[in-house]
């Protein structure tokens, strides 16, 4: 009998996001090289007749090709490569409802408007720019649905979004403060977070398998919702008829000093 | 080929990575490969200064830029997490930026790009004979420093004593697909040393250029950050008639 050799098996991307050593190795040589490495945190609370059912806390990791792009182009100042093709090698956006952002001449941008107006350039006004979503809006912002499709890196859109509303398989979602900011010394650490909250008064319970953070952006040319981070939450969430879920996004980065 | 072994193998041999450089190369691999699993957007930057003097060989060195200074952590979590600079002091615990004249930016963003970014205009773009954006150089030896918002010594542009001229910048970007998964955006500068005399790089930085504020019924100003400041372990010399080429190869790896 010849030698078998043992494929190499190489972990799922959700195994990768439930190691903890291997966070801490990549912690590690961040700290180490005194590069910035990005993180982001999802905290789920349920709360029924004032009294918190159920909380917990899972690392993201699943920042999307959306994302991505868009730290390519504002962070390495450089433009799009591509205006209608979306996937490895092409630098644009593809928005929630499926349509392709690009150019071959500028950059993504998530503010966008005419100089001389009154719209300074911020991403702290509700319903504009950003992920500040007003009440009611479920276009952007902390978005929920009920799917359980392992999450891919060309996501762009949750795949059973959770309309707003009070009616069947149906939740009211608040509108989003803009984020608070921490510093934490002990840890060197900066965090922004984000939360929504969204109450269940559809008259039946409702379990959220996925949830997502959506930009209200320009992309280039065509202002549009973009999917930037879709997440499974791999037991499911149920909130019971009149229960409230409030989801966090905490996006910390440890600075060097 | 490996991502790490790409950089060194194409690496012209008169360009020297020491021995230490490229243990943090391995280093640097390595991330690279948790940041691919994890999806998680980490910016590396590799510098490589280049000399040409008259009457010898090319030389030069390539290294791991380990300097992004807080303006760099701030404009990164500002792009994640689409919040705007709030904090009227910069260090320890504040978002805001400090430009290269020392301001400090409290408010708004610095992430709307009303053109291309890859011209001379805009970005780390800049046009030739421009000294105080994109790609910049210096005489001073002070160690690097977190809190760094402006090279030391800045070298002036022009062909007296002590300036150098600068030319215009250039960038181009290009996509590595499998197995690395990389885009790089190559910013590259050639500075010539036209002043009759040797000057002594000794830092080299990254400036951009962006919008700092907008005032109604004026529009927007764009102010100069520094992003990066690499203080060279051996300064170099260029003489008379010499020529620099100072490129940062700013990185992204991405899951696939």
């Amino acid at each position: 009998m010849g030698l078998v050799i043992p494929e190499i098996i190489k972990p799922s991307h959700a195994e990768a996001v439930n190691n903890p050593a291997l966070w801490q190795e990549f912690k590690e040589l961040c700290h180490e090289l005194e590069l910035p490495c990005p993180s982001a945190i999802w905290r789920f609370q349920v709360v029924k007749d004032d009294k918190v059912i159920h909380e917990h806390t899972e690392m993201s990791g699943s920042w999307l090709r959306n994302m991505y792009n868009w730290i390519t182009c504002s962070n390495l100042l450089i433009n799009c490569n591509h205006a209608s093709t979306f996937g490895a090698g092409y630098i644009n956006m593809k928005n929630t409802a499926g349509t392709i952002n690009g150019s071959t001449t500028l950059p993504l941008t998530i503010y966008y408007h005419v100089n001389n107006d009154s719209n300074t350039p911020t991403y702290a006004t509700q319903n504009s720019w950003g992920f500040r979503a007003g009440d009611g809006n479920d276009n952007y912002g902390i978005l929920v649905g009920t799917d359980d499709t392992a999450v891919t890196f060309d996501d762009y859109t949750l795949i059973a979004q959770v309309a707003n509303g009070n009616g069947a398989g149906q939740l009211a979602h608040q509108g989003m403060n803009a984020p608070t900011r921490s510093w934490t010394a002990g840890t060197l650490t900066f965090n922004f977070n984000w939360f929504r909250y969204f109450n269940n008064n559809s008259g039946g319970d409702i379990t959220i398998y996925e949830v997502g953070l959506i930009a209200y952006a320009r992309a280039v040319s065509a202002s549009s919702y973009y999917l930037f981070e879709r997440h499974v939450i791999a037991l499911g969430l149920e909130i019971p008829d009149t229960a409230q879920l409030k989801c966090e996004y905490d996006i910390p980065l440890v600075y060097p000093e | 080929m490996d991502f790490i072994d790409k950089i060194i193998d194409t690496t012209p041999k008169h360009i020297i990575i020491s021995d230490d450089e490229k243990q943090l190369f391995e280093k640097f691999g390595r991330l690279h490969d948790k940041a691919k699993e994890l999806w998680q957007p980490v910016p590396m930057a590799v510098l490589t200064v280049e000399v040409n003097n008259p009457g010898q060989e090319p030389h030069g060195i390539k290294r791991i830029s380990k300097t992004w200074v807080r303006n760099a952590y701030t404009y990164l979590q500002q792009q994640i997490a689409l919040a705007n600079y709030a904090d009227a002091s910069f260090g320890s615990g504040y978002h805001s930026a400090k430009t290269t004249a020392g301001s400090i930016k409290s408010s708004y963003v610095s992430s709307r790009f009303p053109s291309t970014l890859e011209s001379t205009g805009y970005g780390y773009g800049a046009t030739a004979g421009t000294a105080t954006r994109g790609i910049l150089v210096g005489t001073d030896t002070t160690a690097e420093s977190f809190e760094s918002y402006a090279l030391g010594a800045v070298i002036a542009h022009g062909t007296g004593a002590g300036q150098m001229s600068y030319n215009e910048s250039s960038v181009s970007k290009a996509w590595d697909g499998t197995p690395n998964f990389t885009w790089t955006a190559t910013h590259e500068r050639i500075i010539n040393n036209n002043s009759g005399g040797t000057i002594t790089v000794n830092e080299c930085a990254l400036y951009a250029y962006l919008i700092n504020s907008f005032t109604y019924g004026v529009g927007y100003s764009y102010q100069t950050f520094m992003t990066n400041r690499d203080k060279l372990a051996i300064g170099e010399a260029i003489l008379d008639a010499g020529q620099l080429t100072v490129t940062y190869d700013l990185v992204i790896t991405f899951p696939e």
